[in-house]
């Protein structure tokens, strides 16, 4: 058996409290990487005309 | 059951069920107003389903859902199901208690609904506001009803000034709807009409391709459906108990007395687990983590 093959087995075998423990830190992480705001918010920031703007300003002075 | 729940309980409880309703079992579990559905949910569910080794090309036969939840993000809610629907040919949800709002438009991708004793849904209009559940929350139906109202109040004037021979007219509905749309916001009315049109669009595409698939009159039924859960209930939180979800269409059934106790023993482990502190832990003030776990046919 190869070892990502093992990996996966093992992964498949985790006990209920280990897997929520594993979700918990990845939405920790998420939550981090987010800076704690939610998808709406991040979509609503990345697509504000404004912002925009003002990059597309940046990059033509640059 | 003691206070003192443990997960190894939780596991036979969902084992038990499992092994009762002859099915593999996924828990959605969202700790009452700390756990909505939101859109990371989306890769730990995936994640989940593909740890146990199931996938688009290797689908079961068969998976029940269980779902607790206020609701949420109804974008995530529509692709929830469509990720269970991937990754099986026949599902059955159960809900124990209660899966409001996106958790009912979830539930929209469902070969059958089975509602635990008193459990309920609920439709799956916008509400939108401050936060979950405050009182600053405005519904879209709150605006449809204040809407109905103008016209009402319309109406009874210009009833009243014939009555009385009077050549003035009123303007009483502009005045209103001025005063509403002060008080809402313009742009947050466009955005709920805007939101409602989605919830119904991505409703549409699960009743037609899954719930209904294979009905003649899917088309007409479907249309009924989401007229009413959008626009035809009284409140975003009308509860729709098993004999109004049965009126109104939707596949449901009621669970016998063992299999809605099971279901609901589980919800009460899960419920406790959380206050203790030991599954669904805290991310941020008021938002926990759900409960998310596929259990397959062992124990």
């Amino acid at each position: 058996m190869s070892q990502l093959e093992t990996e996966k087995e093992k992964k498949r075998e985790l006990g209920t409290l280990d897997v929520q423990e594993l979700i918990y830190k990845r939405y920790l992480e998420t939550h981090k990487l987010r800076q704690g705001k939610t998808f709406d918010e991040l979509l609503e920031i990345a697509n504000d005309p404004e912002r925009y703007s003002k990059i597309r300003k940046k990059s033509k002075e640059t | 059951m003691s206070s003192q729940v443990t997960v190894e309980e939780l596991d036979k409880l969902a084992f038990e069920l499992s092994t009762f309703r002859k099915k593999p079992l996924l828990i959605l579990y969202y700790h009452e107003f700390e756990g909505d559905i939101r859109e990371s949910d989306i890769e730990h569910i995936c994640e989940e389903i593909r740890r146990r080794g199931y996938h688009k090309e290797n689908k079961l036969q068969k998976l029940d859902v269980l779902l607790h939840t206020i609701g949420g993000d109804p974008h995530t809610g529509y692709r929830i199901a469509q990720l269970i629907r991937d990754i099986t040919s026949e599902v059955t949800f159960l809900i124990p208690q209660y899966a409001f709002s996106a958790g009912t438009l979830t539930c929209m991708c469902a070969d059958e609904i089975r509602l635990g004793e008193c459990a309920v849904l609920s439709p799956f209009d916008i509400s939108f506001g401050a936060g979950r559940g405050s009182s600053e929350d405005i519904e879209l139906m709150s605006i449809d009803y204040f809407r109905n109202f103008v016209t009402d109040c319309r109406g009874q004037l210009e009833r009243m000034l014939q009555k009385i021979k009077s050549r003035s007219s009123t303007d009483v509905d502009s005045a209103l709807l001025v005063e509403m749309t002060r008080q809402a916001g313009a742009l947050n009315i466009g955005r709920f009409y805007r939101a409602r049109t989605l919830t119904g669009y991505y409703a549409e595409m699960l009743l037609l391709e899954y719930m209904f698939e294979h009905l003649p009159n899917k088309e007409d039924l479907s249309s009924k459906i989401i007229r009413e859960l959008l626009f035809e209930y009284p409140t975003h939180d009308f509860h729709m108990d098993f004999h109004i979800c049965r009126k109104l269409g939707l596949p449901v059934q009621e669970m016998a007395v063992e299999e809605s106790d099971k279901a609901k023993k589980i919800v009460s482990a899960l419920r406790q687990l959380t206050v203790s502190g030991i599954i669904c832990k805290t991310i941020r003030d008021t938002y926990k983590a759900p409960f998310i776990r596929l259990y397959v046919g062992e124990s």
